[in-house]
């Protein structure tokens, strides 16, 4: 059991129960896309806004009651590209899914 | 040891609560362990507070400086418990109820109602862990909790599960045998409380694969900590 426990030690180093961590945002990651989709469109519907999709730059996700995604996206507002952040709650066993946050990423802040 | 164990028979744990969409799951799987120790030592339940982890815990491990206890960012229920002891206590959920978001400390010692006397760290051993259950009460566990996220019900059993934890809940007993739906047989099984409310899965509780034979267990037998209560409780 001494390799099982230093492997689980391993694991667990620097892991907070209910802290956030960073995903591959992975093209190929057809959950992480529509997530992404999702918050985009929401956020156009609620701030009547013509924001296009472009790609999933990064991705988070945390456990809460169901998870948190914190979604990196690269938009495109009429010709401009344009990156935000949207935070997105889903709760599977609900249906649930709702936009939490959606708003530009800051100009000099970490990419 | 029994074949099956359960506090929820013997009266040692409180109603199912819900995190919400708060990173707090560790404040839940702290303060139901206490809630236990804290029956075993008075014999009385009080439901106590996530909220004063969440606004005023932000105690660091010894081995890990880098993790601190963050409210809904994150921590660990081991140093919940270390934060508790320099503390003096907890206070009850009625007197420092829960939010479910970050909050300035309002903690009032004079409200304590539950304090911990000792903690300490289960080896990764499932006899252990089932003695230190009958033992000591309820015990705070890490989970990887991606199967959780879609259960319904029954025993979970899945053939791949990560080992590397990122929710806290509590473990409350077990059983030798119940349906795993995905096995389409019977499986030995931990019972375990999370903190998604009632509507989630069997009333709030899941039940996963038990077994030194049982590989992918989501990491659920590799971060355990148990802990004991103050005797006197104060009147």
């Amino acid at each position: 059991t001494r390799s099982t426990q230093k492997e689980s030690v391993a694991d667990n180093a620097g892991m907070l129960a209910g802290g956030i961590k960073d995903v591959p945002a992975n093209e190929n990651d057809l959950q992480l896309q529509e997530l992404a989709r999702f918050a985009v469109n929401e956020h156009n519907q609620k701030a009547n806004a013509l924001l296009g999709f472009e790609k999933l730059v990064k991705a988070k996700t945390q456990v809460v009651a169901g998870t948190m995604y914190y979604l990196t996206i690269e938009v495109k507002d009429g010709e401009v590209k344009k990156l935000y952040e949207a935070k997105v709650w889903e709760k599977p066993w609900e249906n649930f899914k709702q936009l939490q946050e959606f708003k530009p990423v800051e100009e000099g802040a970490s990419a | 040891l029994p074949d099956d164990f359960d506090w929820r028979d013997h009266g040692a744990v409180g109603p199912v609560k819900n995190q919400g969409s708060c990173g707090s799951c560790w404040s839940f799987s702290a303060s139901g362990a206490l809630e236990g120790a804290h029956y075993l030592a008075t014999g009385k339940l009080e439901v106590l507070s996530e909220q004063q982890f969440v606004d005023c815990d932000h105690e660091c491990d010894s081995s890990e400086p880098d993790s601190c206890d963050s409210g809904c960012n994150g921590g660990l229920m081991t140093t919940a418990f270390s934060y508790l002891q320099k503390a003096g206590g907890l206070e009850s959920e009625k007197d420092y109820p829960y939010t479910g978001s970050d909050g300035k400390c309002k903690f009032d010692k004079s409200k304590i109602v539950a304090s911990v006397q000792n903690f300490s760290v289960v080896s990764v051993d499932e006899a252990q862990i089932s003695a230190n259950l009958i033992k000591h009460g309820p015990l705070a566990i890490g989970i990887n909790a991606a199967y959780m996220q879609t259960y319904i019900g029954g025993v979970s059993c899945p053939y791949i599960c990560g080992r590397h934890l990122d929710h806290g809940v509590l473990l409350v007993g077990y059983g030798a045998s119940g349906f795993a739906p995905i096995r389409l047989k019977d499986k030995p099984y931990w019972i375990i409380k999370n903190s998604w409310g009632e509507n989630w899965g069997e009333n709030g509780y899941y039940k996963i694969c038990r077994g030194s034979n049982v590989r992918n267990k989501c990491g659920v037998d590799s971060m355990v900590s148990t802990v004991s209560a103050v005797h006197a409780s104060k009147e």
